[in-house]
């Protein structure tokens, strides 16, 4: 798609550090001991260099930065300074750039904060997942709920006054009213943006081990459901939009950067495990600390693996993606993409659908999109639009 | 060789007694194998007749043996099938033969297909030398296998030879007592004539090859030979004996085995049990004994994959090249798409003709619950036969229903009687009477409809019986039987494929045990999936699918994408091979189901 080229970029920075590996994430990141993180930086700032002179990105326009984990706010903030001034020498970006980080609750402080702001970080990422001890606990989380409390109380007095919180439902053993509780205090923090996700089980996690094993019970399909709704009710009923399937958040404040990968803009992801992904060409980077320094410290780029998508590739992922969002797809600009008109490609999906299905999707002559029981049933209703249909 | 020089002999057991052991000695006793040739049980020449541990297709071979007597005799081994199915089959390989070794287990004693089998020799009026085999295992109660087997036979102790098989040990004295006791073949050079088919096989360069016994006359290459199941006329290319290798002859004469080519492209036009002749000097009857075999048991064979049909259509007609028992023809159905309605033997059949399908041409198959023939009178008058669910006629319609029915015997140590009694009565058995072969083997006889003992019967009988109960039967022609057609609609569209002619008095219980069995197997889906089992139009039985309420990848960002993009297809893919009933997709495992109800 080689519209995608005149999109503004997104930048990602991932930062492969952790103090502790919770026991659900499946997120690439390391317990390193702190003198690797300056190295770890310096090799970060080596292949931004690398990618200034290379196609797109040297001309590209970026429009925001994520950096994200890991756990960005293990690093100090020299560390972080030294990262965003690398970016700026090596990339041109917009007039409004958009600096998000995430952080957890134990390792942030007024002061780191204070600094942030002062690198032009205007959004900060708060990894809360619930409000209740014994929960954070059973996660592998190494903050209590005072304590994200508190980082939510600091980064307001640091000048932040954009802010997410992500929270997690359906832990083992989670009852609805406890959720409801999360839910509660997630809303009185009184934050611009929520991403609620249900728990999933990713392959190679403790999470995942225990659950093969008896140890942890997965919610139920039904209990999940309600807690999924209620969340859906609850934001909505203070303020918040529901702009993507875990996605929530005052209006104005969705995060840009995350819409790009939704919409099809390229970005370009640096540091280990990292994707990018631009026009019809998708690479990522090794998933190892250890290579990463390794490749760079040669002169080589820490790639290791890339594909091109081929049309039916590109259609699959653009209804896949544009499916997530509130807005759902826009059938016109589907059709000027791939050249068909939606509803006859897929006709024999749609009259399935359409006929059974009234509830899980909303269609008119301008767009289609999933209701929330639609959400709900997200991944089946992806499938159900296969072209060879 | 002079006729007085020819031995003609088969080997009878039941399954497991050594059967093709005893033939891979006396191959290598004679020196028609050597050692280094030897590959076990060569007889069995196909990978499934090996791990089955059974013969599908019989075979014969010629070895020359020097006797005690210092004279040098030509013994002809004709193999038998091992199994119910193919008692034709067995029946006329032992008419091709003079004497017959009667294996039996020292371990185990006689069995229900050693009775059988025993009785069909004594049919064809062949002189039987009983062998107790296996005399060298720790379990082994020759004195008692003795004792049953002159109770049996009524001979005397004498003429009962002992043996291993496995060590050689008394094989030599086996083939001395076939050269004293098997008579001599009898038959006239200059008559017309006669030589019975008793198997024939496909081979890709020169078509069907018929093996024969040649009863009367002489058959000579160039011969324009006939038959008697049809009218064509054929030259021959090829006549011999037959060793490991077929060894060209320029004639087979009266008392010899060996085999004949000329020119035919199937096995059905070599009938097993058929007779060949010259054209020049037709013998006026054929040899007794000829049947057309029609087949017992019938299903339906679909690709896994619809696109796999013409690839099906290409196997089965290669396949039935070699099989003159296979019937088949074109079938459409709406739940499974094009495939084919066949006609087997009976069980064993339809599962080797699936196996080899499947493993020889690389094809994934579904095969429907299998069914019998029935003979519907309809209210009208008309009379028909029905042996697929797809044809039965709207029970309105019907006057009459007869179903096929079989006399089995069951041969078993008396501890298991009551387990099979009441077995017997589940599947609608009739007893007919109990014969004790010795104080603690019974040998039951009963009349079963063929439906009942089709399917799983064998399976259940060696279950309650710890694996001694045998089984042999024989079709006895049609009685009443009131049976229904059980339907099964997946959401209220009724699906072909899953539908069975069952008895009225066991349609509740399958009816349930289907929709119940289906319900495990269907995965739930977007909207709720009704099952229903119907007769009529009456529902029997009702299962519902609850729908699926969550399904949803909480988090897609920028490095998932790849991954999650590839889930999709992954799921795409198994619906793919999902079949699609109106809006429900339905696994292959399904339709297997009917196959698994307990």
């Amino acid at each position: 798609m080689a519209e995608s080229f005149f999109m503004n970029a997104a930048l990602y920075i991932h930062i492969p550090f952790c103090h502790r590996k919770c026991f659900y994430c499946d997120f690439y990141s390391e317990v390193a001991p702190e003198p690797q993180y300056g190295d770890f930086v310096a090799a970060l700032c080596a292949e931004m260099k690398m990618y200034a002179s290379i196609m797109p990105w040297q001309e590209i326009t970026f429009e925001t930065i994520y950096i994200g984990g890991g756990t960005p706010s293990v690093l100090s903030d020299k560390q972080i300074a030294t990262i965003l001034n690398s970016a700026h020498t090596n990339f041109h970006f917009t007039e409004n750039l958009d600096i998000t980080i995430e952080v957890n609750p134990e390792s942030i402080k007024f002061e780191k904060l204070k600094s942030y702001k002062a690198l032009g970080i205007n959004r900060i990422s708060i990894g809360v997942q619930s409000f209740h001890d014994d929960e954070l606990k059973l996660l592998g989380r190494l903050h209590d709920a005072t304590a994200a409390r508190q980082a939510v109380h600091e980064a307001r007095r640091a000048g932040f006054d954009d802010m997410s919180v992500d929270m997690i439902f359906g832990l083992p053993g989670q009852s609805l009213d406890v959720w409801r509780e999360n839910l509660m205090s997630a809303i009185e923090l009184d934050v611009q943006h929520l991403s609620m996700y249900g728990l999933t089980y990713e392959h190679g996690t403790k999470f995942d081990d225990w659950r093969r094993t008896g140890k942890i019970r997965a919610a139920t399909d039904e209990l999940e459901r309600e807690m999924y709704l209620l969340a859906i009710e609850t934001a909505e009923t203070y303020g918040f939009e529901h702009y993507e399937i875990s996605n929530f958040a005052r209006p104005g404040f969705e995060s840009r950067h995350n819409q790009k990968y939704w919409d099809g803009s390229p970005y370009l992801g640096l540091g280990p495990s990292a994707h990018s992904y631009w026009g019809v060409n998708r690479q990522w980077n090794v998933r190892s600390l250890n290579r990463y320094l390794k490749l760079i410290d040669q002169g080589k780029m820490p790639i290791d693996g890339a594909e091109q998508l081929d049309n039916s590739t590109q259609e699959t992922e653009y209804i896949m993606l544009r499916l997530r969002t509130g807005r759902g797809i826009d059938l016109i600009d589907y059709q000027q993409r791939f050249g068909y008109e939606f509803g006859t490609r897929y006709a024999a999906a749609l009259r399935r659908l359409e006929s059974q299905l009234p509830a899980l999707i909303k269609m008119n002559a301008n767009l289609i999109r999933l209701t929330r029981d639609g959400f709900l049933l997200y991944d089946d209703i992806c499938g159900e639009f296969s072209v060879s249909d | 060789m002079q006729t007085e020089h020819i031995r003609n002999f088969c080997i009878i057991a039941h399954i497991d007694h050594g059967k093709s052991t005893l033939a891979d000695r006396i191959l290598e006793m004679t020196g028609a194998v050597n050692k280094s040739e030897m590959q076990e049980q060569v007889l069995d020449s196909m990978d499934l007749e090996r791990e089955r541990g059974i013969t599908i297709k019989s075979h014969a071979v010629t070895m020359e043996y020097k006797a005690n007597n210092k004279q040098t005799y030509l013994l002809n081994l004709i193999d038998t099938p091992g199994h119910v199915d193919f008692t034709y089959e067995v029946s006329r390989s032992l008419a091709a033969c003079e004497g017959a070794l009667l294996v039996v287990d020292a371990c185990q004693g006689v069995e229900a297909q050693t009775l059988s089998n025993l009785y069909l020799a004594l049919e064809n009026n062949l002189t039987i030398i009983p062998v107790i085999n296996k005399i060298d295992m720790n379990n082994a109660q020759p004195e008692v296998v003795k004792h049953q087997l002159m109770d049996l036979i009524g001979i005397d102790e004498s003429e009962i030879l002992l043996c291993s098989a496995r060590s050689g040990v008394g094989v030599p004295d086996i083939l001395e007592a076939i050269v004293a006791r098997v008579p001599a073949p009898k038959g006239d050079t200059n008559a017309p004539l006669q030589a019975l088919i008793f198997d024939s096989v496909f081979n890709n360069y020169r078509g069907a090859v018929a093996y024969i016994r040649v009863f009367q006359g002489e058959l000579h290459k160039d011969d324009v030979i006939k038959f008697f199941a049809h009218d064509r006329r054929f030259e021959v290319d090829e006549v011999g004996i037959l060793k490991l290798k077929q060894i060209p002859r320029d004639k087979l004469s009266v008392g010899e085995v060996g085999y004949v080519i000329s020119g035919i492209k199937e096995v059905r036009d070599t009938k097993v049990g058929d007779t060949i002749t010259t054209a020049s000097n037709p013998a006026r009857e054929r040899l007794p004994g000829y049947r057309d075999i029609k087949p017992m048991v019938f299903s339906s064979i679909f690709p896994a994959e619809n696109e796999d049909y013409e690839d099906l259509r290409s196997a089965i007609e290669k396949y039935a090249l070699n099989d003159a028992a296979l019937v088949w023809q074109p079938e459409d159905s709406l739940a499974l798409g094009f495939g084919f309605r066949c006609g087997f033997l009976g069980m064993l059949h339809l599962e080797i003709v699936q196996e080899r399908l499947e493993r020889e041409y690389n094809l994934n198959l579904i095969t429907t619950l299998p069914s019998v023939e029935f003979r519907v009178t309809k209210t009208n008058g008309d009379v028909i036969t029905v042996d697929n669910p797809v044809d039965w006629p709207q029970q309105t319609y019907i006057q009459r229903i007869e179903e096929p029915y079989i006399k089995a015997s069951i041969l078993t140590p008396t501890e298991f009687i009551g387990n099979i009694m009441k077995l017997a009565q589940e599947r609608r058995g009739e007893y007919i009477n109990t014969e004790y072969l010795d104080p603690t083997r019974a040998d039951l006889h009963y009349e079963f409809p063929l439906i009942e003992v089709i399917y799983d019967f064998y399976d259940k009988l060696k279950s309650i019986s710890r694996g001694y109960a045998s089984l042999d039967y024989e079709y006895i022609g049609s009685r009443p039987g009131d049976m229904v057609k059980l339907e099964i609609l997946v959401n209220r569209e009724q699906v072909d494929a899953l539908s069975m002619i069952v008895h009225r008095s066991k349609s509740y219980d399958w009816g349930r045990k289907v929709t119940a069995k289906l319900k495990d197997l269907i995965p739930r889906q977007m909207f709720e999936i009704a099952l229903q089992s119907t007769i009529g139009s009456k529902v029997i039985a009702r299962e519902t699918i609850r729908p699926l309420r969550k399904n949803v990848t909480a988090k897609c960002y920028g490095g998932d994408i790849t991954r999650k993009r590839k889930l999709l297809e992954k799921q795409r893919e198994g619906k793919k091979r999902m079949k699609l009933l109106g809006q429900v997709h339905v696994p292959q495992e399904a339709f297997l189901a009917v196959l698994k109800v307990d």
